[in-house]
């Protein structure tokens, strides 16, 4: 009698196993961080996060009318310092023409995050903002650095960038925007987690 | 060259796998042969490969594409010699060497058919590791297209057209920022590798059909040594993470700790389930379960670590490590549990538990308990990973759920401590254990509430210092208790009969000694979660800030060079009264691979706990400085230790026979 209950709770495991694996295995091939944001063609979600420096902060909201660069970074990551230098260019450059840059500090204490871009630099025309509780993290599906999201004039997605932005790529994902069209997903590198542990 | 002799070493190693797969079951089947041999040519093969990698990494021979990848000629000793461990491939090697001793110790034995089932688990093992080294994590490809530093494609045909770059880029600055990183990693493969051998074990029991007590009793050697391994290198992990992540923390339920912890929890109740069969034979079932388990949490660990799936920078396009990992797990796990079920009708006639007032039964508490918290830090490792899975949505499990669960679990697993050590096998006789209990109950409520009127009043803090007083009081009362009563008899004195009482029974005072460490440990784990006091501070040289009882003030800044790295940091001298106690580092190591700083805090060490500075920012005029106390954190290092110190000293005792009932006979299976 137990002898067989043992049986049953023996196969019971080898089948859990198989199902685990099947599981598991689903998420080959793929990046989990690569899934396509289910935010393309949806409204922004929309925030009111304070600033870096403790100043009053920005409401996405309020920038309606606009196209919004908004990009997810940290001092702690590799990719976001790569691509820093082309953000605050980017924000110099697209100044005064309807193009407002955002940059929201994930993960990471807004002093660290301050004294990073006093050394880094950053642009007088982009909000730098912190995320308290990253529920704006979350609300974007921020799943690993640096993430970039174009919300357009309408208060649309239209596109994203996963991994490194550059000069190129974030200018011409703003022209087709700005053109009418629905640039997407593109992905154009890694994307980093907080390394802690 | 060294690429070849590497490979070669590793080919070598696959061979002897495969012979001792072969070998072993035409032995383990009643044929002859010899499995010393193989044995040798696998220990043989892996320290050639270790040795070829070492010598590269010394000699800094940026031929091979793992060197060039990994190491710099400017990085110091002795963290060239621990890059060998420091990325995927090179922990292979070092995951195969340790693989290969454990073989080698177990083949040492003359093997009968249960040693040699087990050695043939063993080589299947070795198969799998080597392989991985010959095929998806080869760390002996040579670099085929040279970068200025590193190397950009590389060939695992040692006679490629070698394109050798002049430098790498080093380790990663984490790994080459303290010693610990270079003797965390082999501690804690010893651990986890040494399971492999009561694994090894059951597999062969199950295989000949012969559960009984004899392939625990083969095992318990290796499954201490994991054990106590695995537990120093949980510890000195911890221990890294303190120094030098400046986060102050030593522990935050992120996958990697994880990975080791599953597998310690399920080998500390094998430990205990594995007594229960040997002394009383029951738990038969069971204990399988949980040796099969803690093997395949130690896969489980490596995969969900080193493949990417969780809350990595590596995708799976960059490595076929995940799904061969994934696919021994399914074989480990689906191959031991078919063949468990097809043994079923043997494993399953144990003998009933006749009252839990027994040591058996707080023992199977004390089971239940561990499985529950592996199966919770499993369930917690795991769940984002299946919910995404069947649903699509990312969330993230973290410490406010591990620490809910994992906190009452603790102390109901420190409740048991104390009762265990004083109930008898069998059953304890009515008034025994009110006997034996009540004198460590007084002394821990009179601690706890010492400690409330004196120390603090958070109530976490008091109910762990006095479920840890309540577990050494009742130690320590039980050995009075048996000195006493020797002492009654003979007249020497109560001290010379305890040290005869614990003579007599080693391997118990040992456990006993852990106990001790584990509840040193939940002491120190509670005040440093409980009362840490934190600050920043913006300072000027000549400033002085006043912090938990020190006047901490800020001479100047530094700066350094040294060979691999810039040092850049601020000197803070340390005060008490009018007292100068230290002066305090706290800086930021800047390597070449790295664009920032790698923060690294200063760390002021004193009985009533650590001082904890971290150089948040710097700039010509002040300093931006994070202060933190971790009150009594040395309980939590000294716990650690003296855990793992009980399960060695333990070990020593066993090489002595042990009074243990005599192991049924194999020869007639």
């Amino acid at each position: 009698m137990k002898g067989r209950a043992l049986r049953w709770a023996g196969l019971a495991v080898v089948a859990a196993t198989v199902v685990l694996a099947v599981v598991l295995a689903s998420r080959f091939g793929s990046d989990p961080s690569l899934v396509d944001s289910p935010l393309l063609g949806m409204p922004a979600p929309d925030f009111d996060l304070p600033g870096l420096d403790g100043s009053e902060g920005t409401e996405l909201s309020s920038l309606r009318g606009e196209i919004v660069v908004l990009n997810f970074f940290a001092s702690w990551c590799l990719e976001c310092r790569e691509e820093h230098d082309d953000l605050v260019a980017a924000s110099d450059s697209f100044a005064g023409q309807d193009v407002q840059f955002v940059q929201i500090a994930y993960q990471e204490q807004a002093t660290e995050t301050l004294s990073y871009l006093d050394q880094a630099g950053s642009s007088a025309t982009t909000h730098y903002l912190a995320d308290p509780g990253s529920r704006t993290a979350i609300a974007y599906g921020v799943f690993g650095i640096p993430e970039t999201f174009f919300i357009d004039a309408e208060g649309i997605v239209v596109g994203k960038i996963i991994g490194e932005s550059d000069a190129l790529v974030l200018g011409a994902t703003i022209d087709s925007i700005m053109s009418g069209e629905q640039p997407g997903q593109q992905i154009t590198g890694d994307t980093q987690q907080r390394p802690d542990g | 060259m060294l690429g070849l002799l590497g490979s070669a070493g590793v080919v070598a190693a696959l061979i002897g796998s495969v012979l001792l797969v072969i070998r072993g079951i035409g032995l383990a089947r009643g044929g002859e042969g010899d499995l010393r041999r193989p044995a040798k040519l696998v220990l043989a093969g892996a320290v050639v490969s270790m040795a070829a990698m070492q010598i590269a990494l010394l000699t800094d021979d940026f031929s091979l594409a793992y060197v060039a990848n990994h190491h710099a000629t400017t990085t110091p000793f002795p963290f060239d010699v621990a890059t060998a461990w420091a990325a995927l491939e090179g922990s292979i090697i070092l995951w195969g060497l340790v693989l290969a001793v454990f073989t080698w110790v177990v083949a040492r034995r003359p093997a009968d058919r249960l040693g040699a089932a087990a050695l043939a688990v063993m080589g299947g093992v070795g198969i799998f590791f080597f392989g991985l080294m010959l095929t998806v994590a080869n760390p002996f490809e040579v670099c085929v297209d040279a970068l200025t530093t590193g190397c950009a494609a590389s060939s695992p045909w040692p006679f490629a057209a070698v394109d050798t770059p002049v430098e790498g880029p080093g380790p990663n600055p984490l790994l080459q920022n303290h010693f610990l990183m270079a003797v965390h990693p082999p501690v804690l493969y010893i651990g986890y590798v040494g399971l492999t051998v009561p694994f090894a074990y059951a597999i062969g029991a199950l295989a000949l059909g012969v559960p009984g007590p004899e392939w625990l009793r083969r095992s318990h050697r290796a499954t201490l040594v994991a054990w106590s391994f695995l537990t120093l290198g949980i510890l000195l992990g911890g221990w890294w993470a303190y120094e030098v992540l400046s986060w102050g923390g030593y522990w935050a339920w992120d996958p990697v700790e994880n990975a080791s912890l599953m597998p310690w929890l399920a080998a500390t109740a094998f430990i205990h389930s594995g007594l229960v069969q040997q002394r009383r034979g029951m738990l038969q079932a069971w204990n399988f379960v949980l040796v099969i388990s803690a093997f395949a949490l130690t896969i489980l660990g490596t995969f969900l670590t080193r493949s990417g799936t969780i809350n990595s920078v590596h995708s799976f396009t960059q490595s076929a490590i995940g799904p061969a990992l994934l696919g021994f797990l399914v074989l480990v796990l689906a191959g031991s549990f078919t063949l468990f079920a097809m043994r079923s009708h043997l494993v399953a006639s144990s003998p009933r538990i006749e009252t839990f007032v027994s040591r058996e039964g707080t023992f199977l508490v004390n089971n239940l308990l561990l499985t529950i918290y592996a199966f919770i830090v499993l369930i917690g490792t795991t769940y984002p990973l299946l919910l995404e899975a069947f649903t699509g949505s990312q969330v993230g499990v973290g410490e406010p759920f591990f620490n809910r669960l994992a906190v009452p679990l603790s102390f109901m697993l420190l409740l048991t401590m104390g009762f265990g050590p004083v109930t008898p096998w069998r059953g304890a006789p009515a008034g025994l254990l009110w006997r034996r209990l009540r004198g460590p109950a007084i002394v821990a409520l009179a601690t706890g509430l010492v400690v409330a009127l004196t120390v603090t009043r958070v109530a976490w803090v008091i109910l762990a210092i006095v479920l840890g007083v309540w577990v050494a009081a009742a130690i320590v009362g039980l050995l009075i208790e048996l000195a006493g009563k020797r002492s009654a008899k003979s007249g020497s004195s109560v001290y010379t009969e305890a040290k005869t009482v614990i003579r007599n029974d080693q391997p118990f005072w040992a456990g006993q000694v852990s106990h001790i460490g584990v509840a040193l440990v939940a002491v120190g784990i509670a005040f440093a979660a409980n009362l840490p006091l934190h600050a920043e501070v913006e300072l000027a040289p000549g400033d002085s800030v006043e912090f938990a009882g020190y006047t901490l003030t800020y001479q100047a800044p530094f700066r350094r060079e040294e060979p691999n790295r810039l040092v850049q940091g601020v000197r803070v001298q340390v005060g008490q009264g009018d007292r100068v106690l230290t002066t305090l580092e706290p800086r930021a190591n800047f390597y070449d691979n790295e664009m920032g700083g790698i923060i690294t805090p200063a760390v002021m060490s004193r009985p009533g706990g650590d001082l904890y500075l971290t150089m948040r920012d710097l700039d010509s005029e002040t300093v931006l400085l994070g202060l933190d106390t971790s009150p009594m954190i040395w309980l939590l290092w000294l716990g650690g230790l003296v855990t793992a110190a009980g399960g060695f000293w333990s070990l020593a005792a066993r090489r002595r026979e042990r009074v243990l009932p005599e192991p049924r006979v194999m020869a007639d299976v």
